[in-house]
């Protein structure tokens, strides 16, 4: 069983706090992404997992077995490094046996081993080069059968796609999901390619500054954003964000957006909303819709007036900036009605995924 | 990265400095750039030629100054070779020049690698210790390294000859830096691929900066082999000679026999060039090696 589980991991590099205090369990088998900004720490998550970083604090556990003091070679790990790593001095199958013959294991094990890896990644052809004479996408590879190799228990990818570009970033993606089908192991996989991290994942995690900001299935973080960051960080285009105020509606509070904008808020269990309150209101591209039909299937009251300022068309659909009441608001339409920059339009608003967090704390209110 | 220049780089700055100009105007600029690059060429070589020339003639025609002689003849180089005392001093600087190579290239490389890999308490006092070494003339050192020699009983001995070269400061300082142009991610791989740090510098990091490894081993071997100051001062018996201070001894009790030390200056150039040609290639090679993306 190969679960792994960070307990109170603390990183510090001399006076710096990279990681404050983290705990994360991993299951047998899951498929977990680590998501976040540039120097969030991930790959220092993923470095104390391999043993290439010492925990300041905390215990990091592979299957029942505390690692803290454990050689990376012993832990029963493999890892696949953003610029691949590749030894430049060997041959394609030296790099992928290197760490068998350092082993000592016999000389047809290995050979064995070797060949079954290439008949994974489709590298037969490929055994006797050197990675200078491999494209980006083949070196990816090798990379990968270096670590299907050792037969580990726990597979870590640090940005294994970061370097290729983005048709094969997409098929390799396909690829690593097809693997993991195939080579059944916990995986930990760090990007900050969000649709890496949507497509992958059992599980996300969203870190911001060394602090998990949530976890969740990729669906789940979509869906229901604990918090400011986690609500703009996932999703493309990014979440509108609406400053306003809750007020008195009709039947139940309203959303007061300015300018004389008041939405109702539809009802939902959970939701800890008082008239008076200052919300930051977040309403994804998708939500605000513009044809006709869909908008027929929202009540009329979900109906707004907005300009056009901008419309970016990206083939089947059209990014389109808006000005709603003085706010700056992307939707999506269908290109085939795409409307002018500069003309009025009439905007559904479906409020059944609205999100409203508190602007002090950040956190999800409703 | 970056050290590890590709092909493409090299052909690049080939283009830079003027070798694949194709059709271009030349400009007066590069004119009188290259004829002073000719003179100062002509100015290196002409001594050495000189040396060939003389070595190829009789006695009686070594003053007139001209480069073909007029009566050339190996005569010089079957006296030196059949004099014994010659190849015993080739064979002393062959050795010496190469165990000692030998052992720089392995000490700096290893304490080299250690300093720039390793992040220990009290790193930057070793490694500026290291350097301060470097600040000390060859001059200054020689008498303690006599005494010492004496007190060891290494005066006339080849490890006198060696010791003061088997590591050196300059060297140690080189391979530091051009480590830092190793990832660590290669590191982090082989650690992984459950290599010990031995393995690691030996199997891993060695070859990724060979380039460097050629670099000093031609500095170093040079410089042993031409090395006079010391070798002069730590041996009395002949028998030790290195060939420069052989050849030294050669225009003493010779009384100057000019064709005789050109003929011996000629014939201790071959190692020298050999060296060259063999570990440029290395150079070449090392800059084309690549393992990262791109
Ligand atoms: N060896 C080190 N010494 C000091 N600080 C370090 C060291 N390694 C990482 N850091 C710092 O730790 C922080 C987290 O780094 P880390 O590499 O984990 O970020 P990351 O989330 O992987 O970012 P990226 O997406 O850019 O790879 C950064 O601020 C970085 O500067
Ligand atoms: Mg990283």
């Amino acid at each position: 069983m190969a679960t792994v589980s960070l307990r109170k991991v603390v990183k510090r590099f001399g006076p710096l706090t990279v990681i404050p205090e983290l705990d994360l369990e991993i299951a047998h088998n899951e498929f977990v992404v680590l998501v976040g900004p540039s120097g969030c720490g991930k790959s220092t998550t993923l470095r104390m997992i391999a043993g290439l970083e010492d925990a300041t604090g905390g215990e990091i556990r592979i299957g029942d077995r505390v690692v803290n003091n454990v050689e990376p070679k012993y832990r029963n790990i493999a890892m696949v490094f953003q610029n691949y790593a590749l030894y430049p001095h060997m041959t394609v199958a030296r790099n992928i046996s290197f760490g068998l013959r350092a082993a000592k294991l016999p000389k047809a094990e290995i050979d064995k081993k070797v060949r079954e890896a290439a008949e994974i990644l489709g590298l037969e052809d490929l055994l006797e080069r050197r990675p200078a004479e491999l494209s980006g996408g083949q070196r990816q590879r090798v990379a990968m059968g270096r670590a299907i190799v050792r037969d580990p228990q726990v597979f870590l990818f640090d940005e294994p796609l970061s370097n290729l570009d983005a048709k094969l970033r997409a098929s390799m993606r396909v690829e690593i999901k097809r693997l993991h089908q195939k080579v059944r192991t916990t995986v930990i996989y760090v990007t900050h390619d969000q649709v890496e991290a949507m497509t992958l994942a059992d599980r996300i995690v969203i870190m911001k500054q060394g602090v998990i900001q949530q976890i969740g299935s990729p669906l789940e973080v979509f869906q229901k954003p604990h918090n400011l960051f986690v609500a703009t960080f996932i999703g493309s285009p990014a979440m509108n964000l609406l400053e306003g105020e809750i007020v008195a509606g009709g039947d139940g509070p309203a959303l007061a957006l300015g300018e004389g904008m008041v939405v109702p808020i539809p009802d939902r269990p959970g939701g800890r909303i008082e008239v008076g309150q200052k919300v930051t209101a977040g309403l994804r591209p998708e939500h605000l819709v513009a044809d006709l039909e869909t908008m027929s299937t929202l009540p009329d009251p979900w109906h707004l007036d907005a300009t056009v300022t901008v419309t970016e068309p990206l083939g089947s659909e059209a990014l389109v900036m808006l000005s709603l009441g003085g706010h700056e608001v992307t939707g999506k339409a269908n290109s085939a009605a795409m409307p002018e920059p500069g003309h009025p339009m009439r905007l559904g608003l479906d409020l059944r995924h609205l999100h409203l967090f508190d602007p002090e704390t950040e956190r999800a209110i409703y | 990265m970056t050290v590890q220049a590709t092909p493409v780089d090299a052909y690049e700055s080939g283009a830079r400095i003027g070798l694949f100009r194709g059709n271009k105007p030349i400009r007066p600029g590069r004119i009188v750039m290259w004829t002073l690059l000719l003179m100062g060429g002509i100015a290196m070589v002409m001594p050495f030629i000189f040396m060939i020339s003389t070595s190829l003639k009789y006695p009686w025609e070594i003053y007139d100054l001209r480069l073909i002689p007029n009566e050339p003849t190996l005569e010089n180089y079957i006296f030196v070779l059949a004099d014994g005392r010659f190849f015993r001093w080739f064979l002393n600087s062959l050795l010496i020049a190469t165990l000692t190579t030998v052992s720089v290239v392995f000490f700096d490389s290893l304490v080299g690698y250690v300093l720039c890999k390793f992040d220990f308490r009290g790193r930057w006092l070793v490694f500026i210790a290291i350097l301060s070494t470097l600040m000390i003339p060859t001059e200054m050192l020689v008498i303690p390294w006599y005494l010492m020699s004496q007190s060891f009983g290494w005066l006339d001995t080849y490890w006198g000859i060696m010791f003061p070269g088997i590591m050196t400061g300059f060297g140690t300082f080189l391979m530091k830096q051009f480590f830092e142009s190793v990832p660590d991610d290669f590191i982090h791989a082989a650690r992984i691929d459950g290599l010990n740090e031995f393995q690691i510098w030996w199997q891993v990091a060695m070859p990724l900066v060979t380039p460097a490894l050629s670099a000093l081993a031609i500095f170093v071997f040079l410089g042993n082999w031409t090395a006079f100051l010391w070798p002069l001062i730590v041996t009395t018996d002949t028998d030790l000679y290195t060939i420069p201070v052989g050849l030294a001894s050669f225009s003493v009790e010779a009384q100057v026999q000019w064709e005789l030390i050109m003929t011996g200056a000629s014939l201790a150039t071959i190692p020298t060039l050999v060296v060259f040609l063999v570990f440029q290639r290395y150079i070449i090679r090392g800059v084309v090696l690549t393992g990262l993306k791109g």
